[in-house]
């Protein structure tokens, strides 16, 4: 496994988009600004995503996060993919975080497979920022297993 | 405990002072506030140019507005029931959903949605499926509304295919009522990299607008949408502007090949936001805007073009998933609007919107409250009961200076075609997109239950969502139903009507007429657009993951 990650405070990298065809876009939009603001750099991909194209960008690039925005129900059929990608890779450091119309019950769905936050409309930014520190501090500290606990 | 209490009632104030576009309204207004307003020339009675008052003087004595609503489940034969449900129950409008490969004009297939088919309604993108969706409907006075906006290609096929539906039926198309409402200066204008390229997309629907206003008179072509540019963050003001200059654009377009001003039906469709005044006075504003344009500025005289049918569709955005019951509420409030400003039809959306598909539970409620608003609340007993409201004249006449001077900025720009072109409107969604999360997080604008009394929202008051079992079976199930039908066609009659509409194309000609023969002989949706695509130069495929199939080589 090779992982670009080092015990120094470089600025955290993301790669946030949509996958398949889902055209709603402000939430996006709104959080590439809100994690840009707090000094990470966002690699922003749009929508039209197949799962290869976003982990494939997600490792050349040594993100250390995977955004997912979704807003069609499409997270239950193809966020999985992204989860298998990344173990096929060795990249399971990658943190996998997801955001948008997500319900409920489909939320501890997502965090069994590894993917935390699941945040809605009106989630104040803040929340959201201080969420993806926190998995990737614990990512950087080497624990695997702290995905489940975030 | 007193001083307790005496704290919180001391805290139970006005949070804001402004309006939801930022409006910042006295505490009273009077007839120095209207000084200057002239009944005939600036109101009208309803039915009376320039219309503020509404299109009808009898209101809805004559007819309640049209009750509109999507119907998509996740596949057709659910959909098919679905539909039959709710015409039962009491609407009079339909809407076709768009799952993804309708969104993005391709067949099901695609690798971009082949695995998410039946997440946003029923897949279809052939004349076959077309029709099952309607099957056993009756399409004698149906209203039907083809979507959506953002996928005005989706729009054109669906009317083609349902032109071929009736003329199957032996019924007469120029008897047709329903619209379509593909908007691609809209598309353009909001971060949705929209799939196609304009000068495709804007071509199609001008020749929907020609083919239209010979063949489906009573049909709209057009309904230049603001909706997804509200949803994205844009302001009431910029709604009314940017609405306006949109139909400016498409009608000056139409009319260079000659389609006559008079002969373009198109509806003004309004986002129904929250805030309640904001919306009854745009929808006044505009229609007194939108006349005295078609006068002064074209010469109408057409009633149907100078007071063209005012809808509205509830806003998904201001429903919101914490304590959806609340929804509900807002649904109340802003069909109530809607109809104190002259609705002719109302789209509601379900109190479910922010989590999933809308299920039954979301249409009897919103059914029932249209039945209370009408019938026990007896709002549409007056015609437009709030004209001569000091604030409400107020704020349509303020509603109108400032969108009045924004339609200027538009058009010293060279219209609203070439502000999107330059890429104005685009930034101006993206400022507004981030200006309406920045009012979110300050509590400048507030959602209950979200921002503000999120202790309502703690425990969530139960409601029966839609779900469906297995969607990765019911999208592969789709999948091989396509595969299927596809391989079971009569391949020399689909080359042959494609490359017929390949030629059409390549010379320029009016695309509706050619479209719609290629899909009486099973020519898909996919095949069509790839079709127009290369005729133009382009890919076949918007995302060069499909390559030109071989029977079309």
């Amino acid at each position: 496994m090779t992982s670009n990650k080092t015990s120094e405070k470089r600025p955290i990298r993301v790669v946030l988009g949509r996958l398949g065809v889902d055209k709603h876009s402000r939430a996006a939009l709104v959080v590439c600004k809100a994690l840009r603001d707090a000094g990470m750099e966002v690699i922003y991909l749009g929508y039209g995503l197949l799962p290869e194209s976003i982990v494939n960008t997600a490792v050349q690039e040594g993100s250390d996060v995977i955004a997912l925005s979704s807003h069609c129900n499409y997270h239950r059929m193809l966020f999985p993919k992204v989860m298998q990608l990344l173990k096929e890779k060795g990249r399971e450091d990658i943190c996998v975080v997801a955001g948008g119309i997500i319900p409920p019950r489909d939320k501890e769905f997502l965090e069994s497979i590894g993917i935390t936050g699941s945040m809605g409309p009106g989630t104040p930014t803040d929340e959201i920022v201080k969420h993806i520190k926190d998995r990737v501090d614990a990512a950087r500290l080497g624990h695997a297993g702290a995905a489940r606990k975030v | 405990m007193s001083t307790e209490v005496t704290k919180k009632r001391e805290e139970d104030k006005l949070l804001n002072l402004k309006t939801q576009s930022g409006f910042e309204p006295k505490s009273v207004y009077g007839p120095e506030d209207v000084k200057g307003m002239d009944y005939k020339r600036d109101l009208g009675d309803p039915g009376e140019y320039p219309y503020t008052r509404g299109r009808f003087r009898d209101g809805y004595r004559n007819k309640l507005w049209l009750k509109h609503t999507a119907f998509g489940m996740e596949n057709i034969e659910k959909s098919v029931d679905w539909l039959k449900w709710l015409l039962e129950a009491g609407m009079g409008g339909i809407r076709f959903t768009t799952d993804s490969c309708n969104q993005l004009g391709s067949d099901m297939d695609h690798p971009l949605v082949k695995d998410t088919l039946g997440c946003g309604g029923p897949p279809y993108c052939s004349q076959r499926d077309f029709e099952r969706q309607l099957e056993g409907i009756s399409l004698v006075g149906l209203g039907i509304d083809f979507p959506c906006a953002t996928a005005a290609w989706n729009n054109i096929l669906c009317y083609c295919s349902l032109m071929n539906l009736a003329e199957k039926r032996g019924m007469n198309i120029a008897e047709m009522r329903g619209s379509c409402n593909g908007d691609p200066l809209h598309a353009e204008a909001i971060d949705s990299t929209a799939p196609h390229p304009l000068d495709v997309t804007f071509k199609m629907v001008i020749d929907l607008i020609e083919f239209s206003s010979k063949n489906t008179p009573l049909w709209h072509p057009l309904v230049p949408c603001g909706y997804d540019m509200r949803e994205s963050g844009i302001d009431t003001v910029q709604e009314v502007a940017f609405i306006l200059a949109e139909r400016i654009a498409y009608i000056e377009a139409a009319m260079a090949r000659g389609v006559p001003f008079d002969k373009i039906r198109a509806p003004l469709q309004f986002s129904g936001e929250i805030d309640f005044f904001e919306t009854i006075c745009k929808m006044r504003a505009a229609r007194r805007m939108w006349a005295r344009i078609a006068r002064e500025k074209y010469g109408a005289t057409n009633p149907q073009t100078l007071r063209p049918n005012c809808s509205i569709n509830c806003a998904g955005s201001s429903m919101m998933a914490q304590q959806p019951i609340f929804n509900a509420i807002r649904l109340t409030g802003e069909l109530i609007a809607g109809v104190l400003g002259g609705a002719g039809s109302l789209e509601m959306k379900g109190f479910d919107e922010p989590l999933g598909l809308p299920s039954q539970d979301a249409e009897v409620i919103n059914l029932g409250i249209a039945q209370i608003v009408t019938h026990e609340m007896n709002v549409p007993l007056v015609t437009d009961p709030l004209g001569g409201s000091y604030y409400v004249e107020w704020l349509t006449n303020k509603i109108e200076e400032e969108a009045l001077k924004l339609m200027k900025q538009i058009e010293d720009m060279g219209g609203f075609k070439a502000a999107v072109e330059k890429g104005w409107a685009q930034a101006e969604v993206k400022k507004a997109a981030l200006k309406r999360q920045s009012e979110l997080n300050n509590k400048e604008l507030i959602k209950v239950g979200v921002n503000a009394f999120e202790h309502l929202a703690k425990d969530e008051i139960p409601v029966r969502l839609y779900y469906y079992d297995n969607p990765e079976k019911n999208a592969a199930q789709l999948l091989a139903e396509f595969k299927a039908f596809k391989a079971s066609r009569n391949m020399a009659k689909v080359r042959e009507g494609l490359l017929a509409l390949k030629a059409a194309a390549t010379r320029k000609e009016n695309l509706i007429p050619h479209i719609m023969r290629a899909l009486k002989v099973d020519a898909t949706y996919g095949e069509v657009m790839g079709t127009i695509r290369i005729a133009s130069g382009y890919t076949w495929d918007a995302y060069d993951m499909v390559q030109v199939p071989d029977f079309m080589k």
